[in-house]
């Protein structure tokens, strides 16, 4: 397993952004900081699931599953995991 | 309307309409209370006489499945509505199966169990709390659809490999008036790829735009309501759809696979 860091937050928002397209089919041009995950970007409560591990496969800690219950949108799951990795 | 020139066709009519409105709102009575003798007296006793669970989750699914068939006739020989179903075998000879249907009417499910023996469901999370179907429901152990969506999936997938079926409306929700088809949820793939288990698609079609979503049951419609329901061939989980891929993108693809067949069967439906 490669653990990354994800440093800044652009670096948290381009792999969300890849995930985002690479596993969930979302078209690039739908992404942005305010685009509501289930709304515009067609996510489920599923995917979310999937999301969350990919991300722990990726900084190679443990998210914890509650933390992701008030996200909405792509802005806010930057902001979860860009604390989680600078803690 | 040419029928309104003669009085006493007209009559008719309006005595059979009268007698519609009334067996309609019967049939809705004998539903809920039905239901609450089953939840006071056969559940009950089942809870005593078998001490296996799922021996008695089997026997309540059974007696659900018996009672909506004697529901439907009673609708048939009322006037109120008949079925017409093309493909029943396929239904009962179905083991480990995922059985998918569009979802146009109240009567759906009602109608679809009618045709089997025993199947387990999933079922809006409201109906726990309904007073008349709270005990139905339980005693099936049928699965809420507000669970955990984890553990949804996975509750179902068992009960699938153990070799029951599962019925469940891709949309979620009945069709809004004057669609064909909502969106589709990705629980069913999730589910049919989980376990995996294939599906059998079941296309509703009802003659009229009553017991649709948001029509009061008061409102019934001119003439006898008529469904017609077809059983279809087997679909895939796996067919066609790369399955070292991430789950993430094969629930898209049969989603979008489940669509395609209903969309493609309903488009000619002119309800």
């Amino acid at each position: 397993m490669t653990v990354t860091t994800l440093q800044s937050r652009q670096d948290v928002y381009q792999q969300l952004h890849n995930y985002l397209v690479d596993l969930f089919e979302v078209p690039s041009e739908a992404i942005s900081p305010d685009a509501r995950l289930m709304e515009d970007l067609d996510l489920d409560s599923i995917d979310a699931v999937d999301l969350i591990v990919k991300f722990q496969e990726k900084v190679g800690k443990k998210i914890p599953a509650m933390e992701f219950k008030s996200v909405r949108t792509v802005d806010d799951v930057v902001e979860k995991i860009h604390a989680l990795v600078n803690t | 309307m040419n029928k309104a020139h003669r009085p006493p066709a007209c009559l008719a009519y309006k005595v059979r309409q009268l007698w519609r409105l009334f067996a309609t709102g019967m049939a809705f009575c004998i539903f809920g209370i039905g239901a609450v003798l089953l939840a006071l007296t056969l559940f009950p006793l089942l809870m005593v006489v078998l001490q296996n669970r799922a021996k008695r989750r089997n026997a309540a699914q059974f007696v659900i499945c018996r009672g909506f068939r004697l529901f439907c006739f009673i609708l048939d020989i009322t006037g109120v509505a008949s079925v017409q179903i093309e493909g029943r075998e396929k239904l009962l000879a179905a083991k480990g199966k995922l059985i998918i249907a569009n979802h146009p009417t109240l009567l759906d499910v009602v109608i679809i169990l009618a045709q089997m023996d025993r199947c387990q469901c999933v079922v809006k999370h409201q109906l726990f709390r309904n007073p008349f179907m709270a005990g139905v429901v339980r005693a099936a152990g049928f699965i809420r659809n507000d669970d955990n969506p984890e553990k949804l999936v996975a509750d179902a997938a068992r009960h699938l490999r153990e070799g029951d079926c599962v019925m469940i409306f891709p949309e979620g929700t009945r069709t809004a008036s004057g669609e064909k088809l909502g969106p589709l949820q990705r629980g069913v793939a999730n589910i049919a790829i989980t376990a995996p288990a294939d599906l059998i698609p079941v296309i509703v079609h009802c003659n009229h735009d009553t017991l649709k979503k948001g029509t009061p049951w008061y409102r019934i419609p001119p003439s006898k309501i008529r469904y017609n329901v077809r059983v279809g061939s087997t679909i895939s989980a796996t067919g066609g759809i790369d399955s070292s891929d991430v789950r993430a993108r094969r629930a898209r693809a049969l989603t979008a696979v489940i669509k395609h067949y209903f969309c493609d069967r309903l488009r000619h439906d002119h309800a």
